[in-house]
């Protein structure tokens, strides 16, 4: 048999046990995918986008996950940020940093930096959100030219600046935003807090394979 | 591995009860899980809507699976992903085993899939000469161990830290046989150090999914560890192992089961590391996957569709209804035999091997409910565990002698006029018999009763009796509730 085969009769199996037509399944998933319901969002959340304080709903979600949260004036206040971050918990290791001219300052640094993928030595990784979710707190990193999927999980110290203004509401908003114009990058990370693991006797520990540390910049427009 | 086999429950559960190492480590499970779902909930007045909301999703996503999986299919290989659809095990075993040989591949890192344990993978690519390493801590430990995993998101709950650390010296001889593995944080160093310098040699990564976004080809990815992701990410080629009813419709459907699942879960609003993948790293990328991808196995669950236990499609595999479980809280994972466990398990597992071999499973059940109260899916599973033990008496595997005795009760139950007769008659010769005591000990045929406690002679009239009388003081309502049926 043949992959096609294979997936025909596959198929057919899941067919032939469903209620209605195929052409009535059809029609009522392609109704769904251009109504796209949205589910019950949070309340709380709601509120904070109606009174404009999605930063400070975002800060505080951020840090009960575990994440470090700075709040910082534009971009160059995060960059003298991201060097004191550097020089206490990185100071001497190699820096990987995304491929970014607003980053590009930090390659002077002791140890140096470099844009590109991370590699297995990188003692931090510095890069930029596309997107904040003020609901969980987690920080969405995609994996363009710029900021490669690898900064995100190979180095043990995660930078992260994030513009205030790129802060979603709720999950489905900013999932709902991936959606639009050209292709999407293979990877889209959420990411809230360290890594972690509870999988010995349950106990929470950080750090298992990921970054020990996340730090996040949320930066007011210059 | 010791083979799995849930026809051995009966013998493993008297095993577990009396492991005394076990019974330490399933005290975390009843205490931190469930404490850490009750407080994410608690704290979140949304979560009753929610649920409904997450169970509607994947009621209409059964409904029209074919659609689904059809759409699926176009979305991920418009983004240069492969995806396999394959009816039973052993198709998937082989597809898997066949993207590796076209690899060249040695050694394959997998996060954490229950799917990839129902398939029995790790043994199979084993045999065609590849080398799978677990990279989720849980997994990890309980592959060294040359066990099962014994809960569907915790694999190593029923290890403590000190059977963790005799395992790490034995698996890793090339470090000093000195060293201090006697704290979490040690084991937990000396796990991220052996598991980098594989994450980084991999040829390729092997990742189940929670869930697969009809819309847009994407595979989402929840952990903690981030092990899914550095498995996924730095290979030349990503599979994705997933099964059919996995699919939600859109980006907004995936966004109401994540909001359900985490809290459900772990107690998290949003775990550490979400991910959404789709197909083949773009041009510019830097890094990612040349090659990607999806085998989504059936094995089963279209036998499911338009039947009896179709809702058991809707389970997003959060473990609650396990956290919950008291049987699962006496007697651990293992002693299920399976790869599901608990309430879930014990619904699946005969419908997706056989009943006959599992035929055990749905009685090891106190019917209390929880587990349907919990369930962020809504799925009724003390209804679903009471069909399958239906099936398991009309198919005559339970004992004869509980076949006879339910045959006795059945028909004194449609003649009320001799079950009053009988009941009384059994009312006086249990209170002639536990006179002195006001309790027996044993009891012709009720056995599976009195072997772990006594049996309280009955006081004053039955139920039936005191209702014609219209007594609705009696002591029958005060204490039999107890057992929560
Ligand atoms: S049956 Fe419900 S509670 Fe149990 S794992 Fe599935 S979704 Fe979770």
């Amino acid at each position: 048999m043949t992959a096609a085969d294979g997936r025909a009769a596959a198929l057919a199996a899941v067919a032939a046990r469903l209620p209605g037509s195929a052409a009535e399944r059809a029609a009522a998933a392609e109704r769904r995918l251009a109504e796209r319901p949205r589910g019950p969002g949070l309340a709380h959340v709601a509120a904070a986008a109606k009174a404009g304080t999605l930063a400070e709903t975002f800060c505080a979600a951020a840090s009960a996950s575990g994440a470090t949260v700075l709040r910082t004036a534009g971009a160059a206040a995060s960059e003298a940020a991201i060097r004191k971050i550097l020089a206490e918990h990185a100071p001497a290791g190699p820096v990987v940093r995304a491929d970014l001219p607003r980053f590009a300052g930090l390659d002077d640094r002791p140890g140096g930096a470099h844009a590109g993928a991370a590699q297995p030595e990188d003692a931090a990784g510095v890069t930029r959100a596309a997107a904040g979710i003020a609901e969980t707190g987690s920080v969405v990193l995609a994996s363009d030219p710029e900021t490669p999927t690898s900064l995100n999980f190979l180095p043990a110290i995660h930078i992260v600046t994030l513009s205030a203004a790129a802060i979603h509401a709720g999950l489905d908003d900013a999932l709902a935003a991936l959606r639009g114009p050209g292709r999407r990058p293979r990877t889209v990370n959420l990411i809230t807090g360290p890594s972690r693991t509870g999988d010995i006797e349950l106990t929470l520990q950080v750090g298992v394979h990921g970054p020990r540390a996340i730090f996040i910049l949320v930066e007011d427009d210059d | 591995m010791t083979p799995l086999s849930s026809g051995g429950f009966p013998a493993n559960a008297r095993d577990a009860l009396a492991d005394e190492k076990l019974q330490a480590a399933l005290v975390n499970v009843r205490t931190i899980f469930r404490g850490n779902r009750t407080r994410a909930v608690a704290a979140t007045p949304e979560f009753e809507a929610l649920r409904d909301a997450g169970a509607a999703v994947k009621r209409h996503v059964v409904e029209n699976l074919d659609a689904y999986l059809e759409r699926f299919i176009a979305a991920a290989e418009a983004r240069g992903g492969v995806v396999h659809l394959c009816a039973d095990a052993a198709s998937a075993r082989e597809t898997i085993a066949a993207i590796c040989r076209g690899e060249g591949a040695k050694l394959v890192t997998k996060g954490k899939s229950m799917v990839t344990e129902e398939i029995g993978l790790n043994p199979y690519l084993e045999s065609q000469g590849f080398t799978p390493v677990e990279t989720d801590l849980g997994e990890y430990i309980v592959q060294l161990r040359g066990e099962p995993p014994s809960h569907i998101i915790a694999p190593a709950c029923h290890v403590k830290k000190e059977q963790v650390a005799e395992t790490f010296r034995a698996a890793h001889p090339h470090r000093p046989a000195e060293r201090d593995l006697s704290t979490h944080e040690a084991l937990l160093a000396e796990a991220r150090a052996e598991l980098r310098a594989r994450f980084l040699s991999a040829d390729v990564g092997i990742t189940g999914a929670n869930l697969l976004i009809a819309e847009t080809g994407d595979a989402v990815l929840v952990t903690n560890e981030g092990n899914g992701d550095l498995t996924q990410s730095l290979p030349r080629c990503h599979i994705v192992v997933a099964s059919i009813e996995k699919l939600v419709p859109t980006l907004e459907d995936a966004a109401t089961v994540l909001r359900v699942l985490g809290r459900s879960a772990t107690g998290q609003a949003a775990s550490s590391y979400t991910t959404l993948s789709g197909g083949v790293a773009q041009p510019g990328e830097r890094g990612g996957p040349a090659a990607c991808h999806v085998v989504i196995l059936d094995n089963g669950r279209s036998a499911m569709l338009g039947g009896k236990y179709e809702e058991m499609l809707r389970c997003i595999r959060c473990g609650a209804c396990i956290n919950h479980c008291p049987i699962f809280a006496a007697v651990g994972g293992h002693a299920y035999g399976a790869v599901y466990v608990g309430p879930m398990g014990s619904v699946l597992t005969p419908l997706l091997q056989s009943l006959e071999e599992a035929r055990h499973l749905p009685h090891a059940c106190t019917m209390c409910g929880r587990c349907a109260e919990v369930c962020p899916m809504k799925i009724p599973l003390p209804d679903l565990l009471r069909r399958l033990r239906e099936e398991t008496h009309a198919a005559a595997l339970t004992s004869a002698r509980s076949r006879m005795g339910l045959r006795l009760w059945t028909f004194l139950a449609q003649h009320p006029s001799l079950y009053r007769g009988a009941g009384r008659l059994a009312a006086a010769a249990l209170r002639l018999a536990g006179r002195r005591a006001g309790a027996l000990r044993r009891w012709p045929l009720a056995g599976g009763w009195t072997r772990f406690r006594d049996l309280p002679v009955p006081q004053g009239g039955g139920f039936v009796a005191r209702a014609y009388r219209g007594d609705r003081t009696g002591r029958a309502a005060e204490g039999d509730g107890a057992d929560g049926q």
